[in-house]
């Protein structure tokens, strides 16, 4: 996309801007909305950032926010894949400015909300990457499993390249953009899902009603719940080859709590 | 095929794959062997079950509860060894493997495996490496019962190192009959604990397959040997079984001539 007046230049963070965000995150961490300013002047900050190799532009007459992080995932996925550098890409620097520039509109909230951990706005990979792509920011606190999956513009992006449309259900909590929501917490950890699109074929064909809300109950843990739906596969995959199986049959050996 | 004392429910009456007719072991394919990105290779032996020719092979691969890939292998009279290099960077659990077959233009499995244990290929089936700073320590040999005995090479030169102990065989030569000898003799002293089958994925259990392919006679009855000099000769014995075909004194010795030369 060419540049025009109403676009806005994606940035990436350098070492320095990520250290600063860094402490701006962990410094409020738990913090109300009201009781921090957003540092929105880092954004163009030049001592802190720098351009793509490939500069891109946001259309800020379709994507000056979005009702959630599918359509997020959806739009950054379609405007930068075809371009990103592998560092930009599993580095640090990208998400996080993204993620700065989307705070205000779609990931913090006024009423009751409280800024969360700060994986929730740096990526933060197993240390094994930080040190590849040389990292600045690692984790403050004793990492027992990296949460990569967990961040707000990463995940919905790589959700997005995953499962297409499919991504709608793991990537919406109910509360809004705002919370990364305990189904996505659950099964985005389990990377190898990607590599089964049937799964998250049948799931989207079974809790996302024609008229897009929910099935009822579907975020409960009872019969017939997603909770439930996970197990339920995996004692599939125990006698089944899910790789070769047609929608339906999967659907037919869920069985009738599923329907 | 069913084992004695087996009885045991299996969906669609699939056949359940004796652990003694299906082996992985995993192999570094990099040369930083910290790096947990594997080639994986597989040892079959469906002979006995009778699947059709065409039934389909394929291998689940999975590393804790986060990581699995799932690998078509071919047929049951034409399979190949997984071509993908696994990679597992990040991941600490143990790498595990399951075989199944699936009758052609069926999704239910005829024969499965059960999780098994993928066994490091080579020599870290029995020793694993570790990187510590060691000072002007190059090496160290550690056995923890809760652990895989390690070497454990200073992280200074981890990468040297750890190529060294991949392929310098004057360096492994120097180093791993001893540990060889040092890690039987610790199961000797603690009484041959967890030898057993049913304490398969332990370290104490690979040694102990390793010692029985290796000396079968003489394995079998060193466990009610009381005599410690017998079981010193016999741990000696399988570090010298694990050099010959190795040639490492050969070696070593061609590498002083050279050097005195």
């Amino acid at each position: 996309m060419s540049k025009s007046r109403n676009t806005k230049e994606i940035k990436i963070f350098n070492k320095e801007g990520l250290i600063k965000l860094r402490d701006f995150y962990n410094i409020n961490k738990k913090a109300r909305k009201n009781e921090f300013i957003i540092p929105i002047q880092w954004l163009d900050d030049l001592n802190l950032t720098e351009s793509l190799q490939t500069p891109k532009y946001i259309d800020l007459d379709k994507a000056s926010s979005f009702p959630n992080r599918f359509e997020f995932g959806k739009y950054f996925y379609n405007l930068l894949n075809q371009d990103l550098d592998d560092a930009e890409l599993n580095g640090q620097g990208l998400w996080e400015w993204l993620a700065l520039y989307y705070f205000d509109s779609m990931f913090s909230a006024s009423k009751g909300w409280k800024l969360s951990r700060y994986d929730n706005y740096i990526y933060l990979p197993h240390k094994k990457l930080r040190d590849q792509y040389n990292m600045p920011v690692s984790p403050n606190w004793v990492e027992n499993i990296p949460t990569p999956h967990r961040h707000c513009t990463r995940g919905p992006y790589l959700t997005f390249e995953s499962f297409g449309k499919d991504a709608e259900l793991l990537l919406n909590a109910q509360a809004g953009p705002h919370v990364f929501g305990e189904i996505a917490e659950q099964f985005l950890a389990r990377r190898w899902t990607k590599d089964f699109k049937i799964i998250w074929k049948v799931a989207s064909q079974i809790f996302i009603l024609p008229d897009g809300s929910r099935k009822p109950g579907w975020s409960s843990s009872g019969f017939g719940s997603l909770r439930r739906f996970m197990p339920v596969i995996d004692s599939i995959m125990y006698s089944h080859n899910i790789n070769k199986m047609k929608t339906t049959e999967l659907k037919n050996e869920l069985g009738a709590e599923f329907i | 095929m069913r084992h004695r004392g087996e009885l045991r429910y299996s969906p669609f009456k699939a056949q359940i794959i004796h652990h003694d007719h299906f082996t992985a072991l995993s192999s570094q394919a990099n040369d930083d062997i910290s790096s947990n990105i594997l080639n994986i290779q597989i040892e079959l032996d469906l002979d006995l079950y009778n699947f059709p020719d065409d039934s389909e092979l394929s291998l689940m691969v999975k590393c804790g509860a986060e990581e699995m890939v799932h690998v078509d292998l071919g047929t049951v009279i034409h399979w190949k060894q997984p071509s993908e290099v696994f990679d597992f960077g990040g991941a600490t659990s143990a790498v595990k493997v399951r075989l199944s077959v699936t009758p052609k233009g069926v999704t239910h499995y005829e024969g499965y495996t059960d999780w098994r244990t993928c066994f490091p290929g080579k020599l870290e089936s029995l020793i694993r490496p570790a990187y510590e700073d060691l000072g002007q320590i190059i090496w160290l040999f550690r056995i923890n019962e809760s652990d895989w005995p390690t070497i454990v090479l200073n992280s200074k030169a981890s990468q040297t190192l750890a190529m060294m102990a991949a392929h310098d065989d004057i360096f492994i030569g120097q180093i791993f009959p001893q540990c060889i000898y040092s890690g039987f003799l610790h199961i000797a002293k603690n009484d041959f604990q967890n030898i057993n089958q049913e304490n398969e994925g332990l370290w104490e259990n690979a040694w102990w397959r390793f010692a029985l392919e290796c000396l079968p006679d003489e394995t079998e009855s060193i466990s009610s040997e009381e005599n410690e000099a017998e079981v010193d000769r016999w741990a000696k014995e399988l570090a010298v079984q694990f050099s010959k075909s190795r040639k490492f004194y050969d070696k070593f010795l061609k590498s002083l001539n050279k050097a005195g030369n």
